[in-house]
């Protein structure tokens, strides 16, 4: 007879793989996927990619596009260049760009907090130990993994304590030198970063430097991941997959560990999928949740640098561009025959309108009355949302000091809206077009290099880049920045036009009303 | 300094089969592609109709049977007469 003798043997988890990391390791997996598939939403906006900062068309260093481009400036739009990509393969597709930012934004905020909590305990438990190298023998012995990867063989077992020297240097170099290297550079990518310490942006060669630099860091991030994902499985899994699932080294539960990860990744990626498809089911509503999850961050990061243009030093007369991109092309006979009237006329008879009904007046200014107005002039990079820049000396008036000829801010007065000659491109529900504007807040009004400019590079502002008068918010994306102004007036709150969300751009490609990055 | 770049001008096209947001989107995408055209703006006028406003350089005329040919390839679209 047999006798059946429970035993008490209880393995306990491996203390290199406390629950902690398993659950940092796995939340990172999850959103590393939302922010590179909303990275790649936001490339197929404009995928090209220059080391110069005027984005010359026929100057990329990588073009993923056979579009080709006229020669001649101002005849065409940026956003002629932007692809639609399938929902499957980015977050959420479908040329989104605006949501695809949104969740850019979330997915890195969230991706940032992870991997800060995961560096704290990574120290403050002493297992940062396992992955950063102490010795130089770490060389010769990630080399001889190396070699023996590359003779398609794998490590003995005995090389993983727990990890390997090949590890260990990918591992330290993706957490310590690639994660915080995609942050700065992405940092770098905001104008309010830009436009208060543009020191900080020229260091990684300027935004596009920046951008260039964020595209590789991407390119090696996939690279790592593929590679991270494929050796777990084709390395010594029956010791990987118990160690990543349960935290412990006991290869009997491989087949538990190997049931669970398959699974996980698989319905990771349906997640991804289903984030798309979801955004995409309601994209109103989409842009409501993502820009209240998001503004948060922006607000805390971000809105307390106030731009000083007129007073840095970095950006000079040798920054300014070659070449200007536009978004828009001048009104045509369709959106504004007033404003073809003007441009015939050389603008003489141009009037802006200022005012409205919360100041109970509209003044009408000529292009002579604003240059009555203190002269403001700077250099300045603006950026596009979707990753052109351009880099040109501003001269104008101060919209605080354009507003002010209408005397103090009436009570109500909460936004300031600012109204084009020209149409939108697109409706949100294609209905016909209604003309472009921007909102502005209180806050935005009153910053130094928030202006009306009439003057680019020492001549009159060129026709495609708004003449005769176009507003400058350097603190913010092109996007807010209306060309072609037609009239500013106080307004209350923003709600009641457009489509309530507070601007041309807002409405129908679903920006942020806060446009600081 | 007077602005010496190409003026731009509008040209219209009624057209038929759109209906919706992914109609539009596929017809912007190719249209954008046929030489000379600069910008690309459509409206839904009413059920499966549309106008669509290209923008292109005063100097270059439009090939009308490369953007119907475009508009062939896209989908069920096709240029009208504007009834407007």
């Amino acid at each position: 007879m047999v006798v059946l003798t429970p035993t008490l043997e209880v393995i306990s988890v491996d203390p290199d793989f406390p629950l902690w990391l398993r659950a940092t390791h796995l939340l990172n997996f999850v959103l590393i996927g939302i922010v590179l598939r909303s990275g790649w939403e936001i490339i197929a906006s404009l995928p090209r990619f220059w080391w110069r900062n005027d984005c010359k068309p026929g100057t990329e260093w990588l073009k993923l596009t056979r579009r080709t481009l006229p020669k001649e400036e101002g005849v065409y739009t940026s956003l002629m260049d932007e692809r639609s990509t399938s929902p499957l393969l980015t977050l959420p597709g479908r040329k989104n760009i605006g949501l695809g930012r949104h969740w850019h934004g979330l997915g890195v905020s969230l991706w940032l907090l992870n991997g800060i909590l995961y560096v704290v305990l990574l120290f403050g438990t002493g297992l940062w130990r396992r992955i950063v190298p102490t010795s130089w023998d770490v060389v010769p012995d990630a080399l001889e993994s190396l070699r023996i990867y590359l003779g398609l063989g794998v490590p003995s077992i005995e090389h993983f304590q727990p990890y390997d020297a090949l590890q260990m240097l990918a591992y330290s170099g993706v957490v310590f030198l690639l994660a915080p290297a995609m942050i700065l550079t992405g940092i770098a990518m905001s104008p309010a970063v830009r436009s208060r310490f543009p020191w900080y942006v020229k260091l990684w060669g300027g935004h596009q430097g920046a951008r260039s630099l964020h595209f590789i860091g991407m390119c090696l991030m996939c690279v790592f991941v593929v590679m991270h994902v494929g050796l777990v499985f084709l390395a010594h899994p029956e010791y990987n997959l118990p160690h990543m699932v349960f935290g412990v080294t006991d290869p009997t539960r491989y087949a538990q560990a190997f049931t669970i990860t398959v699974a996980t990744i698989v319905g990771t990626i349906a997640l991804w999928i289903a984030l798309s498809y979801l955004t995409l089911a309601d994209r109103a509503r989409s842009q409501r949740v993502l820009v209240t999850l998001t503004e948060p961050v922006r607000r805390l990061a971000l809105n307390w640098m106030k731009p000083r243009m007129a007073r840095q030093g970095t950006y000079t007369e040798k920054d300014v561009s070659e070449f200007h991109w536009t978004n828009g092309l001048p009104p045509t006979s369709d959106e504004s025959t007033e404003w073809l009237e003007h441009q015939q006329n050389g603008f003489a008879d141009w009037r802006l309108e200022v005012g409205g009904e919360l100041s109970g007046t509209i003044l009408q200014l000529s292009l002579a009355d604003l240059r009555r107005l203190p002269k403001t002039e700077y250099i300045a990079v603006h950026s596009c949302m979707q990753g052109w820049t351009a880099t040109s000396k501003w001269g104008g008036v101060r919209l605080r000091d354009v507003l002010a000829q209408l005397g103090p801010r009436p009570a109500e007065a909460e936004y300031v809206m600012i109204t084009s000659h020209g149409l939108a491109q697109s409706m949100y529900d294609h209905r016909l077009r209604e003309p472009f504007y921007a909102v502005l807040d209180l806050t935005t009004v009153a910053e130094d290099d928030t202006v009306l400019v009439y003057e680019r590079n020492g001549h009159p502002l060129d026709v495609h880049l708004g003449a005769p008068l176009r507003l400058r918010v350097e603190s913010h994306h092109g996007y807010k920045m209306v060309k072609w102004v037609r009239s500013v007036e106080w307004i209350a709150d923003y709600r009641g036009y457009g489509d309530g969300r507070g601007g041309t751009r807002e409405d129908s490609a679903l920006q942020a009303f806060n446009g600081r990055i | 300094v007077t602005d010496q770049r190409p003026a731009v001008v509008s040209t219209t096209f009624a057209l038929s089969g759109l209906t919706d947001g992914d109609d539009v989107r596929a017809v912007t995408d190719i249209v954008s592609t046929v030489p000379g055209v600069g910008g690309v703006a459509i409206e839904l006028v009413s059920a499966g109709r549309a106008t669509m406003f290209l923008k292109h350089q005063a100097d270059v005329e439009l090939d009308r049977s490369a953007i119907e040919t475009a508009l062939r390839s896209a989908g069920d679209y096709a240029v009208v007469p504007d009834r407007s």
